[in-house]
């Protein structure tokens, strides 16, 4: 009888490292062009609003806080398409790289 | 216009005659589209099916209500012999919404003619199946979705 | 002796999504199937009625997760071709490798889940390890793993650098090798030939008729691929062979698929290297500049999908947004392969002609206590 074609591939995986790593005790990492949380640069904002404008979920309305008009993202709407950064005409959201994002509470997921 | 185009209107001519309302070629995508008579639409495909031979693809029956007083159907047609994408245009009134069901050529039309049925309320005559596909059992009666009124 | 009925489905566990089918059996034998479509039924036709042109790609690349690139490059192209503008060559070009990588993934994952249900779950793991790989170059373009969110109006979102582009090839070529050892496994193993061939036939002529498109359609000799055929993207300058087997049966629609994936790297490669220099997207108006009709239709992973859009003058919102997803036009096609065929080879006749329920369901928004239909702005829904 003929070898199945894999066997080689098995036997190899014996020996290899596997394909998969214990998260959360060992993590892989993102890209530098990962989509994750937002990074707000408050100082940067003028409060305009457009990106609450053409955000597809909803996810960003504007609220006083302080001294001024600022968005508030609730992250459990967000699909972080990122195109309220492309609206911006500041350049005040800004591409974070956080992915951990679960939370106990949906307060915690408001981002100001 | 290209030769084929030609052809095939043609012969729509011939076999339609007044049931042939116009036609013209898209300039950007190319593609040949014709606007029959609603009475007309199983002999227009019926005609484009022979042309090819038989080996006419239907994409999609696409139903359109744009908000006058008719409902646009486009029946996205792709001619595997002559490798040509043809639009197939027919405008139904409000008021009748019936249209010809064109199963007896191309079967892969019952899903298409009974989603416009259920979304818009066209009526297929001689549809061997026209029954709700996607929305539930319970759905009520005369309600169509994608109808503006 | 009279048939039975076996309902299988909306929960089932040989279907991942839920879907049901009435099946009429005589002994072990289908003699009729009847599909339930609509579970996962969302409105989307409608609710992009309702969004911005810009939101509405958005809302569209979630028809369907796994082909979400080709439901966006779908979406911006009927948008583009409504508003007349011209894509920078650089972005039709960064489309296609997406679109590609796209595919690849998508077919890597149907060959896995293919493997897991013909009770081959070695090969199921290797597949799946692989597509890894492709996952995450897809991780490194666009910025996420599925969602890619990269095909604007005008162009795309990113740039891929020259560091990028040299991580891109070499992921690829040790992804090519593994594909040749699987595309052996799935010709010669007796295990998948056992369960595949002469299960689930479609004759050319039935596949014309049914409607049937991409691979499904490929794996019966029917000689169709929209980026041949109807070139878009970066496709008028990329040599690109369709791939076509005439068994007909669901090994047939399995080889298809593995073929392409060489194809894809091949394409994936071609355009890497042909790519010009230049910007990458251009600034479209926000509103509708005419009243125009426009459709585009691309080969998704699972076949021919068109999206079709009215826009008037001045608006921005799309009158109507038709789209017709792949596995919706291969239903009857898939009718047609079950009956005739015994009860234990409906699993693998339905993976392959890789169903994605979520795209065949969609449309409609409405209130069914009041029995009133209206029109509900997604802000106030939500």
């Amino acid at each position: 009888m003929r070898l199945p074609s894999l066997l080689k591939e098995v036997w190899k995986n014996l020996f290899e490292k596997p394909a998969t790593v214990k998260y959360p005790h060992e993590k892989l990492g993102v890209p530098e062009s990962y989509r994750g949380k937002h990074l707000l640069a408050r100082s940067r904002c003028t409060g305009c609003g457009l990106c609450g404008e053409v955000c597809p979920a909803s996810a960003i309305t504007m609220e006083q806080l302080g001294n001024g008009i600022f968005p508030v993202i609730d992250l459990s709407k967000c699909i972080f398409c990122y195109q309220c950064g492309d609206a911006c005409p500041r350049g005040a959201i800004i591409r974070g790289r956080e992915v951990e994002l679960a939370s106990w509470s949906k307060e915690d997921l408001i981002l100001k | 216009m290209v030769e084929v185009h030609d052809m095939i209107i043609d012969e729509l001519r011939r076999r339609l005659k007044g049931g042939l309302l116009n036609w013209d070629v898209n300039v950007k995508s190319m593609c040949l589209t014709i606007r029959v008579d609603r009475s007309s639409t199983l002999e227009a495909i019926r005609s484009l099916a022979e042309i090819s031979e038989g080996r006419l693809h239907l994409t999609t029956i696409s139903g359109a209500d744009l908000g006058g007083d008719s409902i646009e159907l486009t029946y996205f047609l792709w001619l595997h012999d002559q490798e040509e994408r043809i639009l197939l245009k027919v405008n139904l009134p409000k008021d009748a919404l019936r249209a010809q069901s064109v199963t007896t050529v191309l079967p892969a039309a019952i899903l298409y003619e009974r989603e416009v049925y259920e979304m818009l309320g066209v009526v297929f005559e001689g549809h061997p199946k026209l029954e709700r596909l996607f929305l539930p059992e319970n759905w009520p009666e005369g309600v169509y979705p994608l109808r503006r009124s | 002796m009279p048939s039975v009925d076996i309902n299988i489905g909306p929960v089932h566990p040989a279907l991942h999504e839920p879907e049901k089918f009435v099946f009429k059996v005589d002994g072990e034998v289908v003699v009729d199937v009847e599909p339930r479509l609509g579970y996962v039924h969302r409105g989307i036709e409608k609710a992009a009625g309702e969004k911005t042109f810009t939101q509405a790609v958005y809302l569209v690349e979630r028809v369907c997760g796994i082909c979400n690139v080709a439901h966006t490059l779908a979406s911006v192209q009927a948008i583009e071709r409504a508003f007349e503008v011209d894509v920078p060559a650089r972005a039709k070009y960064l489309r296609t490798i997406i679109h590609e990588l796209n595919r690849l993934h998508s077919h890597l994952l149907l060959l896995g889940v293919a493997c897991e249900l013909m009770g081959f779950d070695t090969l199921f793991m290797m597949l799946w390890r692989d597509r890894e790989v492709v996952m995450d170059l897809m991780e490194l373009a666009t910025g996420n793993r599925v969602m890619s969110a990269y095909n604007v109006i005008g162009g795309v979102r990113r740039n891929i650098s020259d560091h990028e582009v040299s991580t891109i090839r070499k992921a690829l070529t040790s992804l090519s090798e593994g594909v040749k050892r699987y595309r052996k496994a799935f010709a010669e193993d007796p295990t998948i030939r056992a369960r595949c061939v002469n299960v689930g036939r479609l004759s050319p002529f039935k596949g014309i008729s049914l409607g049937a498109v991409g691979p499904t359609a490929r794996g019966s000799g029917i000689n169709v691929d929209v980026r041949v055929k109807e070139p878009y993207a970066a496709f008028d300058e990329i040599q690109c062979t369709p791939i076509t087997y005439n068994e007909g049966d669901s090994w047939a629609r399995f080889m298809v698929r593995i073929d392409e994936l060489h194809e894809s790297i091949r394409i994936i490669d071609e355009a890497l290297n042909k790519m010009p220099r230049g910007p990458i997207r251009v600034p479209v108006a926000e509103v509708a500049p005419q009243t125009a009709e426009s459709f585009s239709i691309v080969e998704a992973p699972r076949g021919e999908l068109l999206h079709h859009i009215y826009v008037k003058k001045g608006e921005d919102r799309p009158l109507r947004y038709r789209i017709r997803t792949p596995t919706y036009a291969n239903m009857p096609a898939l009718c047609e392969m079950l009956k005739g065929g015994y009860i234990a080879d409906i699993p693998v006749t339905l993976v392959s002609i890789d169903p994605c329920f979520s795209c065949t369901d969609r449309l409609t928004l409405i209130d069914i206590r009041s029995h009133k239909r209206k029109v509900v702005r997604l802000k106030s829904s939500i």
